[in-house]
């Protein structure tokens, strides 16, 4: 799949994206971060009804060759995650801002996403630590 | 990123334009991975993968007591080798750690090969001319050798591509000749890093871009592929070959490491750690790395803790451990204490401070059928 980073979508510099609907958020990992990690094999996620902290870790990716920490960019209680990328974890290669997201958040401090970043500074961002 | 201070193998140029992500090892760049390691091990497990390995240190022994001092230096016997064979061998410190572990070729009776792991190239060079002293001569040819690595079960039919004088078939497991590859004089060795049949091609600096260019357009009607460091440690970690500064380092010594096969006590003249070897031999080691197979949810990775299955006891350390891309499933090496060591012992893995149950299996974890 080749480099893009969606419009709609709000970013993280830990290379995490958010997805904003009411008071719901959806996370997933970026392009940038499965093309970093390779072949993704394994993933780690919270249960749902558990909390999660904006900018703290939340679960874990694992490739072939290492392992990356989960960041939340939101606080709030986990409503929904994704039992189809713990099953087959290569969905976040293939489709990392459709079916490969990870969690479904209900924000308990919606404010936090003012602070997120928009795809084009993420893209600057991303060239940036390429360089 | 400053690169300033990192060496570039000859194939430096390849690599990049076949999209080869570089990152800094042993002193080099060198490429991790080109398309995916997934399909790069794939490549080399059931078509034919190429490698560069010049980054790995060649040093030569010269003279009439070549061999003789190439048995005082590792633990595997040269001298019984026959001209054009060559051994995997421990080179050990007088406390028995090991110092490396190396291919040893015997080019002939005069003449000694050695392919040293790219980290610890300098160190061994000190280590062997200290030992050597002035009995024969000792050169570091390393700058001279592009070393290309082709394996899987099709690198004899590309090899056989681009040799006019001779087929491979003449080439059994560990032995190796000088031929012409492309023109150019080199050694062909039948070894390699990944348990598959396959080839390490050692050839002048100058012919390294010419070859492996040609290595792909002869390979392609198979599929061959370039393949990184990343698809080399999985694929060497499914046949549990050990990779020195993971699960051998001077604080271990071959019969923990389970390379007592590499160890020859009764050579004609001892080598240097062999009075400690040999009481270990004697006494059951305190530990032992052994294969494991994670069998609850996660990867064991270097350096997390072993505890007995309940959890009570810290029994030992991964040194290794990844997804194996064959087998589908979490394998580990691990240093684990003696009671723990046989296979079917259940133990369990610290994984992000949860114990996750692991299993203690035999090596290797894949079993390949039997090859030429």
């Amino acid at each position: 799949m080749e480099k893009h980073f969606p419009e709609d979508l709000k970013y993280t510099k830990d290379h995490e994206w958010c997805r904003v609907e009411g008071n719901i958020a959806t996370i997933g990992i970026t392009w940038h971060a499965q093309d970093q990690l390779g072949d993704i094999v394994y993933c780690e996620l919270p249960e749902v009804g558990e909390d999660v902290s904006g900018n703290r870790h939340f679960g874990v990716v694992e490739s072939v060759k290492t392992l990356s920490d989960l960041i939340s960019p939101v606080s709030g209680k986990v409503v929904e995650r994704n039992e189809a990328v713990i099953e087959a974890p290569e969905g976040l290669n293939e489709d990392m801002y459709g079916d490969g997201w990870l969690i479904k958040v209900e924000m308990s401090t919606p404010d936090e996403v003012n602070g997120l970043l928009d795809h084009s500074v993420y893209a600057k961002f991303t060239e940036e630590q390429s360089e | 990123m400053s690169n300033t201070r990192l060496k570039r193998t000859p194939l430096y140029e390849q690599h990049v334009a076949a999209g080869g992500r570089m990152v800094p090892f042993a002193g080099f760049e060198m490429p991790v991975q080109y398309t995916s390691i997934r399909s790069e091990h794939q490549a080399v497990r059931e078509r034919v993968g190429i490698f560069d390995v010049s980054h790995m240190g060649e040093i030569e022994l010269l003279g009439d007591h070549a061999v003789a001092v190439a048995d005082t230096i590792f633990t595997n016997g040269i001298a019984r080798l026959a001209n054009g064979q060559a051994c995997y061998t421990c080179m050990c410190r007088p406390d028995g750690g090991i110092i490396d572990d190396l291919v040893v070729y015997k080019i002939t009776n005069n003449h000694v090969l050695i392919c040293a792991n790219a980290a610890n190239h300098q160190k061994d060079l000190a280590h062997i001319k200290s030992i050597a002293a002035n009995r024969c001569e000792v050169r570091d040819t390393s700058d001279e050798w592009v070393q290309i690595a082709v394996q899987g079960p099709c690198a004899a039919s590309v090899i056989d591509g681009l040799i006019a004088d001779f087929s491979t078939t003449a080439i059994k497991r560990f032995r190796f000749t000088h031929a012409q590859v492309c023109g150019t004089k080199g050694i062909v060795s039948r070894t390699g890093y990944t348990g598959e049949d396959g080839f390490e091609l050692y050839m002048p600096t100058s012919s390294g871009t010419v070859l492996w260019d040609a290595l792909l357009k002869t390979g392609a009607d198979v599929g061959i592929q370039p393949a990184g460091l990343g698809a080399r440690d999985s694929l060497r970690l499914e046949v549990a070959f050990p990779l020195y500064g993971n699960d051998i380092d001077e604080t271990t010594t071959p019969y923990e490491a389970g390379l007592g096969w590499v160890v020859q006590l009764n050579k004609p003249e001892p080598f240097v750690g062999q009075q400690v070897l040999e009481l270990e031999k004697q006494r059951t080691p305190q530990r032992r790395l052994v294969g494991i197979e994670v069998t609850g949810r996660g990867i064991a990775r270097a350096d997390y803790q072993v505890f007995s299955s309940d959890g009570r006891t810290a029994i030992g350390r991964v040194t290794s451990g990844t997804h194996s891309p064959s087998l589908g499933k979490a394998i580990a090496l691990a240093y684990v204490q003696a009671p723990y060591t046989t296979p079917g012992t259940d133990l369990a893995i610290s994984i992000r401070d949860q114990l996750v149950p692991a299993v203690v299996v035999p090596c290797p974890f894949l079993k390949k059928p039997a090859s030429s």
